[in-house]
């Protein structure tokens, strides 16, 4: 069975800039994966030679086993999703839109629009123009665009942009409900938060190379301590307790301390302060281990 | 048992039904009639003519430097020949201009290539649809002006006979029947004109460029064709077509003009439409 | 796509520029003779009909033209052409008329007549209506 995204050895120049070096991907049918990196790290770019709108200068791409390359339009049948922020038509209205994209793909059936718009809850402002709406309601009519063409595979670059923390919320658990009902999902993200509670699985993009790739279980296990920030009622005798545990404890920027340990460690490590009088007054983390790892791979 | 459903779904074959180029034909024509601009463009090529010709009879001079201005007052298909004459320099590159000019250009500025591209159709197809909707808005609106202009001559000034261009009076049906067919003979060189605007609009990828493209060009044209020493080069521009006409207005009509203008205009429109599909399909698409 | 969608393109290209006139000018002292004085003549008629003067039986016109800058061999598109038309009505030698014709490159042409002769922009019909003159000033145009 082939896998839902099949890259290998895909280059990508623009002029002396090399947005993508011989890089490889694969996701399985019915993963959700995500694509962690900075900017520039080729994240976009990569989604664009997926999409068809950009000509690797080498490598295969190869979606649902149907290879890109062939130029044929079928090979994007299933596909959808969008690159950087969706654009529309200012001068049409939300539902005209839908319909003329509806009407692109070779006809949707009746009430296809109604329904796609009611899942991104723009149902309400569906005969308004365009061209007043707001990022993070253009952002959800991407998504009704997409959903749209009943995709099996879903490539969305930062799908939480742009919308107020209850429509990310929506538009994650959307894509668990997708996930669930079998759909293949690529999402670039920024936000390790937002991969660590949607994704299966990730890859790191660093340069254009591949920094990292596996299962967020294996990353996990890879990744260096987490950071936290700890305030105590006494710092100095915290310092001296953290190396008994194998703990890194530096001065913090702000006030009072900052941890590096694993989780088992710091369980140890904030018991044992309890025990000799030391209370704790702040403890927050700064960096999950997979923040930690995405920051380390993607560093200088 | 999901993923194998998955599967067949994707393998299943696309949609069967009308070609590619005529889905996206259809598509283009409603996001042209949608635009304000499109629709005052249509609607100045009905109003102009009336309002042209129901000034005009109120008037005591004619119009000196077209062909058929002196006559406006005499018959009203010399209002209709006189428009014709006036618009193929003034109003017709205007027409192509807002009408075609922007059909590729918009894309790059509402960076809207990706909605297009990604919906699996071919970017021939895409490219199909946008020549075809701007060219048939276009020819829309040249025969709503045809229409208008005849009619309001007509109605106003009359259907009396017309001293055609080779000095002898064509009498009222032979009139009619020269100026609707002037009309429909000035469509292959318009046509070229819609395809050098595609061009512009789809190399210059800004809307201003692809706006004043077709407008530069035809003017610059036509002031090359003044000079005999451009004698060679003037039967090769597609604003030669434009004259064509003035062979069906007169006793002893020549059509040869009119033969070498619908070639000329068909290479012109071959070579731009298929330099823009080369260059829409090599683009990395990167806004 | 490739270089292929170009070859009919460039084909139709080619058959366009073996079509397209090569050789002679446009504008030749012949075409602009053959065609002043045939439209003139009409025109004469037309006119005579208009003042109430009846049909005019075989009015006939012969063009002498030329460019009066020198140097331009009596050929090319300008507005210095002069054409002496001589008409014959019934035969009979009626008049030489001298018309200053604007001759442009595409074969089209004003001409300007003697209004001595001819006549002002406008004539008045017997019946008191005031109609363009048809010989006071003319457009023709011919095939180059």
């Amino acid at each position: 069975m082939p896998a839902a995204v099949e890259v290998a050895g895909v280059t990508k120049r623009f002029g002396a800039v090399t947005a993508l070096s011989d890089l490889d991907l694969r996701v399985g049918m019915g993963e959700v994966h995500g694509l962690l990196g900075p900017n520039g790290a080729g994240k976009s770019t990569l989604l664009r030679v997926l999409f068809g709108l950009v000509a690797p200068d080498a490598g295969t791409v190869a979606l649902f086993g149907r290879d890109l390359r062939e130029g044929t339009p079928e090979a994007l049948a299933g596909v959808a999703g969008f690159v950087d922020r969706p654009h529309f038509y200012p001068y049409l209205t939300a539902r005209r839109t839908l319909e003329l994209l509806g009407a692109v793909d070779g006809g949707t059936p009746e009430g296809a629009v109604d329904r796609v718009l009611a899942e991104v809850g723009l149902a309400d402002v569906a005969h308004r123009r365009v061209g007043r709406w707001s990022t993070g309601m253009v952002q959800r009519l991407g998504i009704a665009a997409a959903l749209l063409r009943r995709p099996q595979l879903l490539l969305v670059d930062e799908p939480t942009e742009g919308l107020d923390p209850g429509g990310a919320r929506d538009v994650l658990a959307l894509m668990r409900r997708l996930a669930a009902d079998g759909v293949t999902v690529l999402l670039s993200s920024h936000d390790m938060a937002e991969v660590d509670t949607v994704c299966d699985s990730a890859t790191i993009l660093s340069r254009g190379r591949v920094a990292s790739r596996g299962s967020l279980a294996e990353l996990r296990r890879a990744a260096p301590l987490g950071r936290h920030h700890l305030v105590t009622s006494d710092d100095d005798a915290a310092r001296g307790m953290a190396a008994r545990h194998g703990v890194h404890v530096f001065a913090h920027a702000q006030r009072g301390l900052a941890v590096e340990a694993g989780p088992a460690e710091m369980h140890e490590f904030i018991c044992d302060l309890g025990r000799h009088d030391v209370s704790v007054v702040v403890l927050e983390q700064e960096l999950s281990p997979l923040t930690a790892l995405f920051f380390e791979l993607t560093a200088a | 048992m999901t993923a194998v459903l998955a599967t067949e779904a994707v393998a299943a074959p696309p949609r069967t039904g009308r070609p590619g180029w005529a889905v996206m034909w259809r598509v283009e024509l409603t996001k042209l009639l949608s635009q304000v601009k499109v629709r005052a463009a249509l609607v100045a090529c009905v109003v102009v003519p009336i309002v042209f010709t129901l000034l005009e009879s109120t008037q005591s001079s004619v119009p000196g430097d077209t062909l058929f201005g002196r006559w406006v007052h005499e018959s009203g298909f010399a209002v209709s020949l006189f428009l014709l004459a006036f618009t193929s320099q003034w109003g017709l590159p205007f027409l192509v201009a807002i009408v075609s000019g922007d059909v590729c250009s918009e894309e790059d500025r509402l960076q809207t290539w990706p909605l297009l591209l990604t919906r699996s159709r071919s970017r021939g197809d895409v490219l199909a649809g946008k020549v075809l909707a701007a060219a048939s808005v276009t020819v829309a609106g040249t025969m709503l002006l045809a229409i208008s202009s005849t009619l309001s001559g007509v109605l106003v000034v009359g259907t009396q006979p017309v001293v055609g261009l080779s000095g002898a009076v064509l009498s009222s049906g032979t009139a009619l029947a020269a100026t609707l067919a002037s009309w429909l003979v000035v469509l292959p060189p318009v046509l070229a004109v819609v395809a050098i605007a595609v061009l512009a609009s789809v190399v210059s990828r800004n809307s201003w460029a692809g706006v004043a493209t077709p407008v530069v060009v035809t003017l610059g044209f036509g002031l090359v064709s003044q000079f005999s020493a451009a004698d060679l080069v003037r039967p090769l521009l597609p604003t030669a077509g434009f004259d064509a006409w003035h062979g069906l207005v007169r006793t002893g009509v020549y059509t040869a003009p009119i033969r070498e203008s619908m070639f000329v205009s068909a290479a012109w429109i071959a070579v731009c439409v298929g330099v823009s599909a080369a260059v829409l399909h090599r683009r990395d698409v990167v806004q | 796509m490739k270089a292929r969608h170009l070859l009919w393109p460039c084909a139709a290209a080619v058959t366009a520029l073996s079509m397209g006139g090569c050789g002679a000018a446009s504008v030749t002292q012949a075409r602009v003779e053959n065609s002043v004085a045939p439209a003139f003549a009409q025109l004469y008629a037309q006119q005579q009909r208009l003042l109430g003067k009846g049909a005019v039986p075989g009015a006939q016109a012969s063009a002498d033209c030329h460019r009066s800058t020198r140097g331009s061999g009596n050929t090319g598109a300008g507005d210095d052409w002069v054409c002496q038309l001589l008409l014959q009505v019934g035969g009979q030698p009626s008049g030489v008329y001298t018309y200053d014709l604007n001759v442009k490159a595409n074969g089209c042409y004003t001409a300007d007549g003697p209004q001595a002769l001819v006549g002002g922009k406008s004539l008045t019909t017997p019946t008191g209506r005031s109609r363009v003159n048809p010989l006071f000033a003319f457009d023709g145009c011919f095939e180059t």
